[in-house]
């Protein structure tokens, strides 16, 4: 397990906390993934809450590669894990532009399928496999909260 | 083990990829660049076998997705089998591939593809 300190905004929880900062690269978003599915495991999620929180994380993960910073300059994104009695949370932070992912608009799923553009499904998936999604712009942060239920077949 | 590929061509233009492991950020390009070459060359049909894939992001729909246009284009089929059941799941969501393309085990995709290509090469006497 990475740690287990009580941080901010897992602040005071007692649950089982994962806590990762990864750099804004590419490269190194499978491993983190990896790592962040071994954690979840260790704790008995089943793997189908296994499965969204991962692909959840790689989508968010990516997004906030591609689009919060302009510079090539290294930059940190932090990512908190908490397993709950009923559910997984996820939060994903970082300090680049103010970035809301849900505001995106959402892929148009009505076009046929040679007509549609490649690209836009990352956060129409997130949103479809999480509970509940949330942004907020804290100061200079991007924090993006979003919960799994624990129970199988559940969003 | 992120991705492990196997391209076979069991019959001229026929292609079976087995897919086992993780289909994301960093295995993705790697695929794309191959099924590209496949889709470039002379062929019919691709057929993917899921069975041991067990994860899939977006980046790997799009490359799936990108193959499957790629082959529509030349009239050559695209068919998967096995799908897990989170896979399935994450490529309904995506609505990016066709349900026609779906088959339920690897059998039924090759016989699919054999009919189709009695069709194709005797048309009448597939109807007969």
């Amino acid at each position: 397990m990475a740690s287990r300190e009580p941080t901010e905004p897992g602040a005071g929880n007692p649950d089982p906390l994962w806590r990762q900062t990864l750099p804004n690269r590419m490269e190194r978003v499978g491993e983190t993934g990896r790592r962040l599915e071994e954690f979840l495991v260790e704790m008995g999620v089943l793997p189908d809450v296994v499965f969204k929180v991962a692909l959840s994380f790689e989508e968010v993960v990516t997004n906030v590669i591609k689009y919060s910073h302009d510079d090539s300059r290294p930059h940190e994104i932090l990512i908190e894990t908490l397993v709950g009695a009923e559910e997984v949370r996820l939060h994903v932070v970082d300090r680049g532009r103010a970035f809301n992912p849900l505001v995106a608009p959402a892929p148009d799923l009505d076009l046929p399928v040679e007509e549609r553009p490649i690209g836009g499904l990352g956060i129409h998936l997130v949103r479809s496999l999480a509970k509940t999604v949330v942004y907020e712009r804290s100061g200079e942060k991007n924090i993006l909260r979003l919960s799994f239920s624990l129970a199988p077949g559940e969003a | 083990m992120p991705l492990k590929t196997d391209f076979t061509e069991p019959k001229p233009g026929y292609f079976a990829v087995s897919l086992n492991g993780r289909l994301d950020t960093d295995t993705s390009p790697v695929l794309d660049k191959r099924l590209q070459e496949v889709a470039a060359g002379n062929v019919h049909a691709v057929r993917f076998d899921m069975t041991h894939l067990n994860y899939i992001s977006s980046l790997g729909i799009r490359v799936l997705f990108k193959a499957f246009k790629a082959l529509r284009q030349k009239k050559a089929q695209f068919l998967m089998a096995n799908l897990q059941p989170q896979i399935k799941k994450v490529l309904d969501l995506a609505q990016s591939l066709p349900p026609e393309a779906v088959f339920a085990s690897v059998r039924e995709a090759d016989d699919y593809f054999d009919a189709m290509q009695r069709k194709v090469l005797a048309p009448e006497d597939a109807e007969s």
